[in-house]
């Protein structure tokens, strides 16, 4: 199973397309805001947008891949151009392994740019350059089990188009919620704290830190739970141009 | 090793968890050079049939094999090039730009891309101001020409059309047929999944009827450089014996001998002749004889059986 060069960049022609066409909307929507709101001045928008992004950091990016994502491999298999590309020399794991490998590089373009846009925003404002590259790889990470989560959902035949999907998808989180992660992350961080001491004997633990390297070890985790899951439901599932009108 | 390049066997699929069933002990065979034709009423299965074969859909019982390999194994992929009856493709793909990525897709060589891509798109005749236009403003026409390349560029040795002369003009058309002889006359297999029964006719070296999943009839159409001539006789006894002994003498042993008439391939109208005169001295009561070719409304009318 290796990666499909041409499924990869076939993917990332189109998430790049999908990604202009929603940073467009929400720059229109921000402008007509400020329209109906009156007095806002275009540099007071362009500044509340970058606040917007360095205050909701990677939540916003995180529903940006939710957005990009939902339709991955499910709009191509509901509009029959997957068969196409099935039917070729290319095995059904690399395929979904190259469209989770275009969704994880947009949104690490977004990642960097927001970063890009804090620093010049803000500049580093004293903090540690090696923290603020350990925060960056953490929300790599983050942002790569994000997409193969949507890879996954993106591979479960949909009878009610993207809307059913998006209600899966809630549902999925609120189940989540209702399980609270608390639990799962207080025993990554026993376990995290213990090979600290294990490793590195003579250094004292430092708690936000190892936080970062639990949250790394439970984003890998759910990273390759969905990819072997999206591969194990893509190897199963069958196309009919039947389906289509 | 088998002779054909696509052989299916004992192929079953139902839907809805057995309760609707789509095929029922289906098998095709396809040899090199031979262009099959599929026809049958809407809901016969050809649909579920052609997806079995692609490998899209997993008959409940029953093999697929192209070229010796299993259908869904990338050898078996690297053999099959298809044409949908609707294609498909993303808004901002050009007709080039479609027919590159499958031709990557395809595992071709990279350095023969714009020389492969080109010759394929000259090959269906898309006309070369099109080539660099997006796919959503193609016509019918160009779009059907279009998928052709896309499913003749990765260089297949099985092609799987679905209604491929649909929406082209009379010379398009025309130019199709040829395109989808001269691949078979190249050692290609092919099969056709069409109401066009009028193109099928033309087409077609075989060609099955499908009826409720199960193939009815299965006919050999045009034998290969000669006639497909058909015969009908009077019912009598022994009737289908004589016309066996009269076939062995011939040395036709392609023929297809149902009640009340045959069906086989004669070298030329001579051949024809010779056939119809020892059936005749043999003491059959003919009271029909004819090509078979192009007279596929009547084959399918009769689901499989008035055509003889």
């Amino acid at each position: 199973m290796r990666l499909s060069k041409p499924v990869f960049l076939h993917a990332l022609r189109s998430q790049a397309d999908a990604t202009l066409r929603l940073v467009i909307t929400g720059i229109v929507g921000l402008i007509l805001y400020a329209i109906v709101s009156g007095g806002v001045t275009l540099n007071a928008l362009s500044l509340a947008g970058v606040g917007a992004l360095v205050k909701g950091g990677n939540s916003l990016l995180v529903l940006m891949v939710w957005l990009l994502g939902l339709g991955l491999i499910s709009r191509e298999a509901s509009s029959g151009s997957i068969q196409l590309v099935l039917l070729r020399p290319l095995s059904r794991p690399s395929y979904v392994l190259s469209k989770w490998a275009a969704l994880t590089a947009v949104a690490w373009a977004l990642l960097l740019l927001t970063h890009a846009a804090f620093l010049a925003h803000q500049g580093l404002g004293g903090a540690d350059p090696g923290t603020f590259a350990l925060i960056l790889a953490f929300q790599g990470l983050q942002l790569a089990a994000v997409a193969a989560v949507v890879t996954l959902f993106s591979t479960v035949p949909i009878q009610f188009g993207e809307l059913g999907l998006l209600a899966l998808l809630l549902l999925s989180f609120l189940a989540l919620k209702l399980l609270n992660f608390r639990l799962a992350w207080q025993g990554l961080d026993q376990a995290v704290s213990l090979a600290w001491r294990i490793l590195l004997p003579g250094v004292d633990y430092d708690g936000g830190v190892g936080s970062l390297f639990s949250g790394a070890a439970f984003n890998a985790g759910v990273l390759v739970a969905a990819l072997a899951g999206a591969m194990a439901i893509m190897r199963r599932r069958e196309f009919t141009y039947a389906d289509q009108g | 090793m088998s002779n054909y390049l696509i052989e299916a066997e004992g192929l079953t699929k139902t839907y809805r968890g057995g309760r609707v069933p789509a095929l029922v002990g289906a098998g095709v065979q396809v040899a090199p050079g031979e262009i099959l034709g599929v026809i049958g009423p809407n809901g016969a299965g050809k649909t579920t049939l052609m997806a079995c074969l692609l490998g899209l859909l997993r008959p409940d019982q029953g093999t697929v094999r192209l070229g010796g390999h299993a259908v869904d194994s990338l050898e078996a992929k690297s053999f099959v090039g298809y044409l949908p009856e609707r294609l498909r493709f993303d808004p901002w793909m050009r007709g080039w730009d479609f027919v590159s990525y499958h031709h990557a897709l395809a595992g071709r060589p990279e350095a023969r891309r714009d020389a492969e891509v080109t010759e394929a798109l000259l090959q269906v005749g898309l006309e070369q101001a099109a080539w660099r236009r997006a796919i959503k403003g193609y016509s019918r026409g160009m779009l059907q020409r279009v998928g052709l390349a896309q499913a003749l560029v990765g260089r297949p040795r099985c092609l799987f059309l679905d209604e491929p002369t649909s929406g082209l003009d009379p010379e398009g058309a025309l130019a199709t047929r040829g395109l989808i002889q001269a691949f078979a006359a190249g050692g290609g297999a092919v099969v056709v999944n069409s109401h066009q029964l009028e193109q099928l006719g033309k087409l077609c070296h075989k060609v099955v009827f499908l009826k409720q999943g199960r193939i009815e009839a299965s006919e050999q159409w045009a034998g290969a450089g000669g006639l497909r001539w058909s015969v009908r006789w009077l019912a009598q006894a022994g009737a289908a014996d004589k016309a066996a002994a009269v076939l062995a003498k011939l040395e036709l042993d392609d023929a297809t001998v149902r009640k009340g008439g045959l069906s086989a391939s004669v070298a030329d109208e001579a051949g024809a002749a010779e056939l119809v005169k020892s059936l005749v001295k043999a003491g059959l009561g003919v009271t029909q004889a004819g090509p078979l070719q192009g007279d596929l409304e009547k084959f399918f009318h009769g689901g499989g059986d008035e055509a003889q």
